[in-house]
């Protein structure tokens, strides 16, 4: 399936409405279950993305994505509008995940400072070759907060300041973190490319 | 929003890396009261004809459909065993007669003494035990679990067997007027592992087989603090374990759900779990709340988030108490060590940046780091510029991200946070431009002209707004095709803006909106 490259930002954005999503969350909130689906399909990806900038791990990014969406099915109706939608659907996939990341810390020794890339766990069938090598260095090589701001930014159609926000980070730190992961990420790929 | 191409590719990799499990969500989603939709699995192996007995709680009734069937009337073809508390079990022809009813424990025995069921018609006899049930108070509004299993050779009869019998003892309970929770399975009688076990704790193979499936699915229940529970109890903790309906191991049927009556309720519990947490329940957002059986005890678990604060309760189902907590600050940057109490505030507002409150006392300070980067890198501090110090975690070590421009390069460094150890140091010669003059004034980063207030001066009226009319202003110096610019965004009547705009003679360089 080839996307234009533009094309995949606008029908990101357009995906993402928060009106849309909005209606969406009121109706799932009286158990609407096509508005869930609906959801689903307009949201899985941001959702996702974050689960795997946190998790480094394809099966737990997975994993994660689907309890997110299982709490919202069980939580929506205490969502209040605060901003984007996505947010609140970004907050509840971020607590899944520090609390799963809790549990590894516990349960695991520290990986080692050189993770082969067979942790990643990135299987899907649509993956290119391409789409590899860019996440594998995004997950090996990024700074985790350079890593989550960049892929928030990526896909999320969330604004650096409610990046800001949803990380608990001050706004200059993700600017230059965004700034700087974009960049690290491109000499990284320039590197690979001239081996 | 500017998406480099960089950036796009990145977005693609993350739609193509990300799986479609809507079929697995929408399982685990079912409407919160009511009706849940019955997840069979297909019996794979077959089924010898036995005869077994053992159904320790009480559980519902299957009935034969009449008229499958034409046998020897005396030749058992199913049994069916109800279990709530009372346990009962019918061998069952294949005309759908009672061939013969026995009860497994005293509770059951109280049952079939009021009836002579033999030669029965099952669906007659299903309607009796339940009326019995009801009216002896084994089921009712605080405890309404009923357990059908069926065990047959036929795998095709004993799945119709089941689900007429299920429907059978619903539509008792319906007509009693009692909102019932009917559970039914249907099993290999040569399961002789189970069987054992049944017969070593005296309780159903039916039940024996439901407690084996709360067992595998969880990671603290164990088989012998389940045997003491009701089937209700049962219900309630699987309904809580999702998986249980889904493991195709499992040949579980649920329809109803289980009574919660006999506890004080969900909302009471978080009350509970609030008030001693001494946190606004309007603030909490809530992650989890399951049923779940710890130190002896039905629970409810309530795990919710206050801004960066964790808590994890458990609370006595039955009178509400306090039977566990926990509380923890997860502020992301740095790994689990229980951290100082960090104050509840209302509105989540960014906290300061990890650099001047690092949790651990043991973190060397910033401008240690500092000064070891510029030892390695040879230069001294007035030497850098746009010199950026952060407080990271790579790979589960905490780091100091350490960023700054000099003369020849641009360095970065990963600095290990608590031995202070070069973990990586990188920097990249620069060719394209002759550096900015290394003056750095804290205002004004060094080598621009003009101001970012200038700058932002510029772009608003260039788009003809005010500064009070955009939202989400945002505004970055940055280096960009050699040449020092500023980076200018905002929002305005539901369009991006975006402004390049050159640093040193505040000329506009690229507009996007």
């Amino acid at each position: 399936m080839f996307i234009l490259f533009s094309a995949v930002a606008g029908q990101q954005q357009d995906l993402q409405n928060p009106e849309i999503l909005h209606q969406l969350l009121q109706q799932i909130s009286a158990q609407d279950r096509d508005a869930l689906a609906e959801l689903y399909r307009r949201t899985r990806t941001a959702v996702y993305a974050l689960a795997l900038s946190y998790l480094k791990n394809g099966q737990d990014a997975e994993d994660i994505t689907q309890d997110t969406f299982v709490r919202i099915w069980d939580n929506a109706h205490r969502y209040q509008r605060q901003g984007h939608p996505i947010r609140w659907i970004l907050v509840i996939c971020k607590n899944l995940c520090l609390m799963r990341l809790r549990q590894q810390f516990r349960t695991e020794p520290l990986p080692s400072f050189d993770d082969t890339t067979s942790l990643f766990a990135l299987d899907s069938p649509t993956l290119t070759i391409e789409d590899r090598t860019l996440l594998h260095n995004a997950l090996q090589n990024l700074g985790d907060n350079q890593r989550r701001i960049l892929f928030l930014h990526a896909v999320t159609g969330l604004k650096h300041r409610e990046i800001a926000s949803l990380l608990q980070l001050p706004l200059p730190t993700v600017l230059s973190k965004y700034h700087r992961a974009l960049k690290q990420l491109k000499k990284l790929l320039e590197g690979e490319e001239s081996l | 929003m500017k998406h480099s191409p960089l950036e796009h590719k990145l977005a693609q990799a993350l739609k193509h890396a990300s799986p479609d499990n809507l079929d697995k969500i929408l399982c685990r989603c079912q409407p919160q009261k009511g009706i849940v939709i019955a997840m069979t699995q297909p019996q794979k192996s077959s089924f010898r004809p036995a005869l077994w007995i053992a159904t320790a709680a009480c559980f519902a009734l299957l009935i034969i459909g009449s008229g499958f069937y034409f046998r020897v009337q005396n030749q058992i073809s199913s049994i069916v065993s109800l279990d709530v508390n009372p346990s009962v079990q019918l061998e069952v022809n294949k005309d759908s007669r009672v061939i013969q009813a026995t009860a497994t424990n005293p509770e059951g025995q109280a049952i079939l003494a009021e009836m002579n069921l033999k030669n029965t018609d099952l669906n007659v006899a299903v309607n009796a035990i339940v009326g019995a049930l009801l009216r002896h108070g084994y089921v009712d509004e605080l405890a309404n679990s009923i357990l059908v299993t069926v065990e047959d050779d036929d795998a095709a009869r004993a799945k119709q067997l089941q689900s007429l019998v299920a429907d059978q003892v619903s539509s008792a309970l319906n007509s009693a007027q009692v909102n019932g929770a009917v559970i039914s399975q249907a099993i290999n009688p040569s399961n002789n592992p189970l069987q054992q076990k049944a017969d070593q704790y005296g309780i159903s193979l039916g039940k024996a087989s439901l407690i084996e499936s709360l067992v595998t699915n969880s990671d603290h229940l164990k088989f012998e603090d389940l045997v003491g529970l009701t089937v209700n109890e049962l219900n309630l903790l699987a309904s809580e374990q999702e998986q249980t309906a889904l493991n195709p191991q499992n040949n579980l049927t649920s329809n109803g759900s289980a009574s919660s009556n006999g506890y004080i309720g969900i909302e009471a519990a978080q009350s509970v779990a609030f008030q001693h947490a001494g946190v606004d329940p309007a603030t909490a957002v809530i992650i989890n709340t399951d049923f779940d059986y710890e130190m002896g005890k039905m629970v409810y678990e309530i795990d919710f988030f206050v801004n960066t604060i964790e808590y994890e309760y458990d609370i006595d189902a039955k009178d509400g108490s306090v039977v566990k907590f926990s509380k923890e600050d997860n502020t992301p940057i740095l790994p689990a060590t229980p951290a100082p109490e960090t104050p509840i505030v209302p509105n989540p507002a960014p906290t300061t940046p990890p650099v001047s409150q690092p949790s651990n006392g043991n973190v060397i300070s910033t401008e240690q780091a500092k000064a070891i980067a510029l030892q390695h890198a040879g230069l001294s501090e007035q030497s850098i510029w746009d010199f950026s110090i952060e407080l990271d975690n790579k790979n589960g070590r905490t780091v100091y991200d350490i960023d700054f421009d000099a003369s020849n390069a641009e360095y970065d460094y990963w600095i290990d946070a608590y031995s202070g150890e070069v973990l990586r140091s990188h920097n990249e010669p620069q060719f394209q431009q002759p550096a900015p003059q290394p003056t750095q004034t804290p205002q004004q980063p060094s080598g621009a002209t003009i101001s970012s207030e200038q700058a932002k001066t510029i772009a608003l009226q260039h788009a003809g707004l005010s500064a009070s009319s955009v939202y989400d202003f945002s505004i970055e110096l940055d280096r960009e095709h050699g040449t020092l610019v500023y980076n200018v965004e905002f929002e305005y009547n539901g369009m991006d803006y975006e402004y390049e705009i050159d640093a040193n003679t505040g000329a506009i360089l690229k507009i996007d909106n």
